[in-house]
């Protein structure tokens, strides 16, 4: 076990033992769900047959029902898919990056928000599929040995680059976030005792029994997955800047797009992944093992992250008139003073400036404001898409094809859909799996539990009055 | 325990200087201003040159040239060349070549035609050796050249040896900072390496600063932009891209930014120093609270400014060129080498057993910053290059044509140096915790940035009339020498260990 400080909070507060963990973090799949998740998902579902009718409906009809014209040919599915891949990042940063860092506040979140990154790519792999209009040919973007004649992928597309880049991705979330829920499932099944829910749990720990050399594979295992996941981190949001960034488009080709990205992503995840955990740790009474200084913490990656993307907003806008290309400075120009002044204005209040105010400590400590905000980045972080893509091209070379993008019903239906679909699975995955780790949260209990270290050094409040920042 | 520089230390790095310092002076003379040539046939060829070259050093290269000649059995004849026409010609090449002053003599282009002195020799015709490849190709070597008047090699290898230095010390400041903004605890014992390090800065800054003076006051047309002839609108020489970035590149603007960074950097070194010996005498919590709020703060500034100095002393110099990556990417070449010197001196003091409370899990986690950090720059490096290559946009590819035509040696292999080695020597756990390895390793990737650093600068400043020679060497270790030296004295002055710092007990039993 590794000596902590004094002076740091405690992760697990009130006066836990690994009893307590257990039944804690098991006690909602093993009561009744209440009325409220009924409620919740019944909504979720409205939703996502909703979603799922204007799917089909385009589908049969062609992407002509979006709003898409001759100039803007690209506008809210790609949005839609970046926004979702973004928020889909947050998870592997957490369970992979942070456990190479041996963050330990990890714990409280790192199962609900790998959930989250992998139900987050599924929605955004759906909307390439469904923009090339025959979903039922979908698998045709791999490069299938065939006797189409001359069908072939073009390697040199960076959308295919995202093609393998996403796909490596879930993968490898799937593999690490399932890993991770064999020992729990485990623990889970010999907990229950109804024999159908027995059986499932049984098949689901894939006969995990817990002895050391079970335990040995398991951490060796997880961190390999660590170590190729943090590239994956970096390389899926890299690429699907490359999307935009290999053209010559003023305001898509600027080379600081990859890293950018990847920090836009991991600041739109932190934020998703604030907007679900406030609520869930409410729900299932999980206030003592995620509490403020969890919040905190994503707190600062948030502001961290909302810096980068700041820096680079900045850096894009000076850079655009340092080149002295009059089509590159146009196009920022354009950007924030044009018809969607209103979008890029949103973009730089919820993405650069409001994330500042987490400067302030009773700010970043307040769970209502910590939500607030995090709708708030949600929200930011979509319209930053949006002003990427469709303000870079609505006003192209010849100006008599200049355009405004209007939305119509469809695109806003199957936006709203996936928004469905991605709740449902979330909901179902709080209902029925571990949301907390259970196994790796008992690893930091005598380390950071507060009653361990209570009793251990300065003693009872030590940190509280020892840290004034 | 307390360190102090050993003389063996002393005699070491100093004498490194000292050779490094002959190496230069020597290798100050032998600075080259190409004149090109071209072959036309065996006796005939055409030599060119843009510069400003007076009648004196022209008449001295036609007698060199007869000279060669004459050993050979041969003699040669000069004309001009009808001027006006060759002129221009390769006026594209260099956009702001720094030769081009508004000096009313300018190059010369001369038709050189090549006879024997021996008629008899006109029989053998089909034996003798082509004697105008031969010159050509001396020219081409620069063996037949001007001396550079401008000290061109010695004010660029001066600028890279600077702002390599100067990353040094910033890398650890940055990596100081960020210990204490993030909390960290497990490099606590590392911490006073790192305020050594960083104790080194001045040598960086004044070097970088006589280099920008020196280029004010038109020593060296490094930056293009500070001529004021590019930027009048009446010169011939008047550039309207350059001048369209005025706004910016204007020397009051440049200079304050200049001030801003040093004094900012210097400043926040000199406090945190200060902070952290004033901890150890007083020890609680308070200073440290201090410091991870001014590490936080430092952040801040670091984001801007790591990137608007980026474009300030290196971006600049190809002032016609723009990517909004250069920040990043220069950045984490800075932080890289800053993490390789942390190693080395960390090595080098623990062999001297000073170091007690290092552990093989210290450097295991400074061998994978070095291992991260190497996939970091690569990743950058890459993204930079690819996303240019890809687009193929002429006002961006241009900067990568002159890099692969003129230094594709060195532009590939720093990528191979810093990115295939790094990934192979240290993905395995027992190379991050062998100190051999890590020495070699560590070793050839600051090798590898250094070059980096010249890749960023001398294809801007020599264009193709680049060298690799003993200025190059001898600086790079005269500069090494004298770093290392002030780094070593600075660890002298406080105690290797912090002592109250409340995370030191985690860092003492940091073990995995």
């Amino acid at each position: 076990m590794h000596k902590e400080a004094d002076i740091r909070k405690p992760l697990i507060l009130g006066d836990k033992t690994y009893r307590d963990i257990t039944d804690d973090v098991i006690r909602p799949i093993e009561s009744k769900a209440p009325r409220t998740w009924y409620i919740l998902i019944l909504i979720a579902g409205v939703l996502a047959a909703w979603g799922i009718g204007c799917i089909i409906y385009l589908l049969g009809t062609g992407v002509g029902v979006w709003g898409l014209n001759k100039t803007v040919e690209w506008a809210w599915d790609i949005t839609n898919f970046v926004w979702w891949v973004g928020i889909g990042h947050a998870g592997t940063l957490i369970s992979a990056v942070l456990l190479l860092f041996r963050q330990k506040w990890r714990f409280a979140i790192n199962r609900a928000a790998e959930a989250m990154t992998i139900f987050a790519v599924m929605m955004a792999g759906l909307f390439p599929l469904i923009h090339m209009g025959r979903l039922w040919v979908g698998y045709w973007v791999f490069p299938l040995p065939n006797q189409f004649g001359s069908m072939w992928v073009n390697f040199n597309s960076p959308l295919l680059w995202d093609v393998f880049a996403i796909s490596t991705y879930f993968s490898v979330s799937l593999v690490f976030w399932y890993i991770g829920l064999i020992p729990d499932f485990a623990t889970i099944r010999d907990r229950v005792t109804k024999p159908l829910a027995k059986r499932v749990y049984r098949v689901l720990s894939f006969g995990w029994t817990g002895n050391a050399k079970a335990w040995n594979r398991f951490e060796l295992v997880s961190l390999v997955l660590a170590g190729l996941a943090t590239p994956l981190v970096f390389s899926v949001h890299s690429i699907v800047s490359f999307d935009f960034a290999t053209s010559i488009v003023p305001g898509w080709h600027t080379t600081i797009f990859p890293p950018y990205f990847v920090s836009g992503a991991v600041f739109s995840g932190f934020a998703m992944v604030q907007t679900l955990m406030l609520i869930l740790r409410k729900a299932y009474k999980l206030e003592e093992y995620l509490h403020v200084k969890h919040i905190e913490y994503m707190n600062i990656v948030i502001i961290v992250t909302g810096s980068i993307v700041g820096v680079a907003y900045i850096t894009e806008l000076f850079v655009s008139w340092y080149s002295g290309v009059e089509y590159e400075a146009y196009a920022f120009l354009n950007r924030a003073t044009g018809p969607y002044w209103w979008a890029y204005a949103s973009m730089m209040t919820c993405n650069v400036i409001s994330p500042q105010l987490f400067w302030f400590k009773k700010l970043r400590t307040s769970l209502m404001f910590s939500f607030f905000m995090s709708i708030i980045i949600n929200i930011g972080m979509w319209f930053e898409r949006f002003v990427i893509i469709v303000t870079s091209i609505h006003r192209d070379y010849v100006p008599s094809s200049w355009t405004y993008f209007h939305p119509t019903w469809v695109d806003i239906g199957v936006f709203m859909g996936t928004i469905g679909i991605f709740f449902v699975l979330y909901l179902l995955f709080s209902r029925y799996f571990p949301v907390l780790p259970i196994a790796e949260l008992k690893t930091i209990l005598k380390s950071s539990g507060k009653n361990y270290k209570e009793n251990y050094g300065h003693g009872k409040d030590y940190w509280d009055s020892h840290s004034e920042h | 325990m307390d360190y102090q520089i050993s003389n063996k230390a002393k005699k070491v790095t100093l004498g490194l200087s000292a050779i490094g310092l002959v190496m230069v002076v020597l290798g100050f003379f032998h600075q080259k201003d190409y004149v090109y040539a071209d072959y036309v046939n065996e006796h005939a060829l055409t030599i060119r040159y843009n510069g400003d070259a007076s009648d004196e050093m022209q008449n001295d290269l036609k007698i060199e040239m007869n000279s060669i000649l004459n050993a050979k059995g041969y003699k040669v004849d000069f004309h001009d060349a009808n001027h006006n026409d060759s002129h221009n010609a390769h006026d594209d090449k260099h956009l702001h070549d720094s030769h081009d002053e508004s000096h009313s003599s300018h190059g010369f282009e001369w038709e050189a035609h090549i006879e024997s002195n021996h008629e008899d020799e006109h029989v053998n015709h089909g034996h003798h050796e082509d004697v105008s490849a031969s010159i050509v190709e001396m020219i081409d070597s620069g063996e037949i050249s001007f001396f550079d008047t401008h000290h061109r090699r010695f004010w660029s290898n001066l600028l890279v040896n600077g702002f390599f230095f100067f990353g040094i010390a910033l890398g650890a400041l940055f990596y100081l900072a960020l210990h204490y903004a993030t909390e960290s605890g497990w490099g606590v014992v590392l911490l006073r390496i790192m305020e050594g390090i960083m104790s080194a800065m001045p040598v960086g800054i004044v070097v970088l600063l006589i280099v920008f003076i020196a280029g004010s006051l038109g020593l060296h047309h490094i930056y293009p932009w500070m001529d004021s002839d590019v930027m009048d609108p009446n010169s011939s020489h008047f550039d309207k891209l350059i001048y369209g970035k005025k706004a910016y590149l204007n020397q009051p603007f440049f200079y304050l930014r200049v001030v801003a960074y040093f004094a900012t950097f210097f400043l926040f070194m000199k406090w945190f120093k200060k902070k952290s010996t004033q901890e150890d005498s007083e020890g609680g919590t308070e200073s440290h609270f201090k410091m991870y709020r001014r590490g936080a703060l430092f952040l801040v500034f670091f984001a801007v400014f790591s990137s608007t100095m980026a474009w300030d002393f290196l971006m600049s110099i190809d002032t016609h060129w723009f990517s909004t990556l250069y920040g990043w990417y220069v950045f984490s070449g800075i932080w890289l080498s800053g993490m390789v010197m942390v190693m080395m001196i960390t090595l080098y003091l623990r062999k001297g057993g000073y170091l007690p409370f290092v552990k093989e899990s210290h450097i295991h986690d400074v061998g994978k910053w070095m291992f991260a950090l190497s996939f970091l720059w690569s990743y950058l490096w890459f993204s930079q290059f690819m996303l240019i290559w890809y687009s193929n946009i002429p006002e961006e590819v241009q900067y990568y044509f002159s890099r692969i035509n003129d230094y594709k040696f060195i532009f590939f292999g720093t990528f191979v140096i810093n990115f295939v080695f790094p990934m192979v020597f240290l993905m395995s756990r027992d190379t991050k915790r062998s100190a051999g390895y890590l020495i070699v390793i560590g070793l050839i990737i600051f090798i590898g940035h250094w070059l980096d650093v010249f890749n960023l600068v001398m294809p801007g400043t020599l264009f193709d009339q680049w060298n690799f020679g003993l200025l190059e060497i001898g600086m790079f270790i005269m500069f090494l020498g004298i770093f290392v030296y002030t780094v070593l004295k600075a660890l002298g002055k406080s105690p290797l260990l912090q002592k109250n710092h409340p995370f030191l007990e985690e860092s003492k039993h940091h073990e995995f």
